[in-house]
């Protein structure tokens, strides 16, 4: 796999053709509200907390995005059925945009839940698409983005029947300040066991705030 | 076609063919008759050529006279009397020459070949007719920076000219304005009065004469008009670009619908934030609603403002700026092509030609 990203890097360059002279990478520091949700038969159990991370967006042309996050952070159980733990994601995406206004992507997360007693690392491959609708000249944008997790595997747990994702978010950029406002919720149901159907949710409310350098891409 | 026809066609061409070669036949005798009596002239038998010149001018002369072989008989009729002993032929022999002079203005006689009684005949018939006259312009061509267009204007006396380039009846240029007698030269440099190049076109040059010697009961007035065409010789000029249509232009404002669709984004995005819960996860596991309020209020403020934004600020700045590019781009090539056809108008030949209507 080591070998095989440097050919998709390059290939995804060359397919962005005459644009490829217009690069721009965004580097931001985010802040993420957390909420996680779990009903694994003993009714619902809520914890929340926020996490601090970054992010970087590399628009290459018009038509390709490549984008990476991470962040880390602790949540705290909201009721005594609730556990805390620290939580460390990453995530990687490509985005391919056939018009300005559609992108489809394509990647995956990487989360590790770490409570006292146990660890659990989720892994998810994902595959969706995001409506971009700009305003006022293209310095906003609003999204509206939906994903289908064909693939997850969490320690422990089996793979569940249905894993979505959706989000909704606005980002403003001017020069090279960058800024983005953003709330996305991953469901994931897991199929009965032992008489217990699990099923958790996970909203994620990210800040962005940051810094873009290069030829901003036409839209 | 039948035979019949045929025939007929033939005694039609024979027929024109035997008039055609008669009237060119009565032409060259009256040529051959002029060159005979001009020989005579020459060799002092005087008599002989007044008989052969007197048949020419004579009505019933059986041959076609043109009018440049009756004016030559005429100066010859006067040369010959003028030589001849009494007053009445001296007065005949003036007579004779005003008759060439009114035909033809520009008649003379070469003092060289010509003796001074015959020389002083022809002065007094100049002094009793008054006549002006244009000699016709050829066909030439001339770069008004470096060379003049030369006009020849005739009195046959002292006289009040005035020559004037006219074009649709409007006077273009006065030429000349003044006395004058006998054969004057007048130079134009091809321009209007405005100093400009004459535009190309149909003149006309009138040439008004009033005399000044036969005066009573009124001045004696005379005029001669010739017609020419003028054109412009010069490298083919290249066309100017067309102004730029609105088409090709980027929009320097946004409809007044963009505000309402900026509204609407604004508010689908409120109304996306709002939804995710159910169309993702139902409320089985409770409703999450800080995050989902947080985006939705940010989308409505979003779309609310630019809507107010777009409502008031309809102008596209950076579009404007572009069109203003390439209206001063397209006007560069504009005034490059103009300054590229100016050099070539500079070198401008003006082209003469007679045109019709050459008269007195």
């Amino acid at each position: 796999m080591s070998h095989r990203m440097p050919l998709l890097v390059a290939a995804l360059l060359l397919a962005s053709g005459p644009a490829r002279a217009q690069l721009r990478v965004v580097a931001t520091g985010d802040f993420t509200a957390i909420e996680h949700r779990v009903n694994a038969g003993l009714g619902v159990a809520g914890s929340s907390g926020s996490a601090f991370g970054g992010a970087l967006l590399l628009h290459i042309g018009s038509r390709v995005e490549l984008f990476g996050s991470s962040l880390s952070g602790t949540l705290d159980p909201d009721s005594a059925q609730a556990d805390g733990f620290d939580l460390a994601r990453a995530e990687a995406r490509v985005a391919l945009l056939p018009v300005s206004w559609l992108a489809l992507r394509v990647g995956g997360t990487r989360h590790v839940e770490t409570a006292p007693f146990a660890t659990q690392r989720w892994t998810t491959a994902r595959v969706g698409a995001e409506a971009r609708l700009h305003f006022v000249g293209g310095a906003i944008t609003s999204r509206l983005s939906f994903d289908l997790m064909p693939v997850v595997e969490a320690t422990g747990l089996e793979r569940p029947n249905r894993a979505l994702a959706a989000g909704a978010g606005v980002s403003w950029s001017a020069g090279v300040l960058a800024a983005d406002l953003s709330y996305s919720l991953e469901r994931y149901d897991f199929p009965e066991s032992g008489g217990v159907r699990r099923r958790e949710q996970l909203g994620l409310l990210t800040a962005r705030f940051g810094l873009g350098v290069g030829r901003r891409p036409g839209r | 076609m039948t035979r019949s026809r045929c025939a007929a066609a033939a005694l039609v061409l024979l027929a024109a063919l035997t008039a055609g070669a008669g009237v060119a036949r009565a032409q060259s005798n009256t040529a051959e008759m002029l060159q005979r009596a001009i020989r005579h002239y020459e060799d002092v038998e005087i008599e002989q050529s007044l008989v052969i010149l007197n048949q020419i001018i004579s009505p019933e002369s059986p041959f076609v006279v043109t009018p440049e072989q009756r004016v030559l008989a005429y100066k010859y009729l006067g040369a010959c009397l003028a030589l001849q002993r009494g007053e009445a032929r001296r007065d005949t022999a003036v007579r004779y020459f005003q008759a060439a002079l009114e035909r033809d203005p520009f008649t003379d006689l070469d003092p060289r070949t010509f003796s001074p009684i015959q020389l002083q005949a022809f002065r007094t018939a100049r002094t009793r007719s008054f006549a002006v006259a244009l000699r016709p312009v050829t066909r030439d061509t001339v770069d008004p920076r470096s060379e003049l267009v030369r006009f020849s204007a005739l009195a046959t006396h002292a006289a009040g000219l005035r020559l004037e380039l006219r074009r649709e009846g409007q006077l273009v240029r006065s030429l000349f304005s003044g006395e004058a007698e006998g054969l004057r030269d007048v130079d134009w440099d091809g321009l209007t009065g405005q100093g400009q190049l004459a535009p190309p076109g149909r003149y006309e040059l009138l040439l008004v004469g009033e005399s000044r010697l036969i005066t009573v009961p009124m001045p004696l007035a005379d005029t001669a008009r010739l017609f020419l065409d003028v054109t412009h010789q010069h490298a083919p000029l290249e066309d100017t670009l067309p102004e730029l249509r609105a088409a090709e232009l980027l929009p320097e404002q946004h409809p007044a619908s963009a505000a309402t669709y900026d509204l609407l984004k604004g508010l689908a995005v409120t109304s996306g934030a709002l939804v995710i819960q159910n169309v993702v996860a139902g409320s089985d596991l409770g409703v999450q609603r800080t995050g989902p309020g947080v985006v939705a209020g940010a989308g409505l403020v979003v779309g609310v403002s630019a809507f107010f934004v777009r409502q008031s600020h309809r102008r596209i700045p950076a579009n404007i700026a572009a069109n203003a590019e390439w209206r001063a781009e397209r006007a560069r090539q504009n005034a490059a092509i103009l300054e590229r056809n100016r050099a070539l108008l500079a070198e401008t030949r003006l082209v003469l030609a007679p045109a019709g209507g050459v008269g007195r």
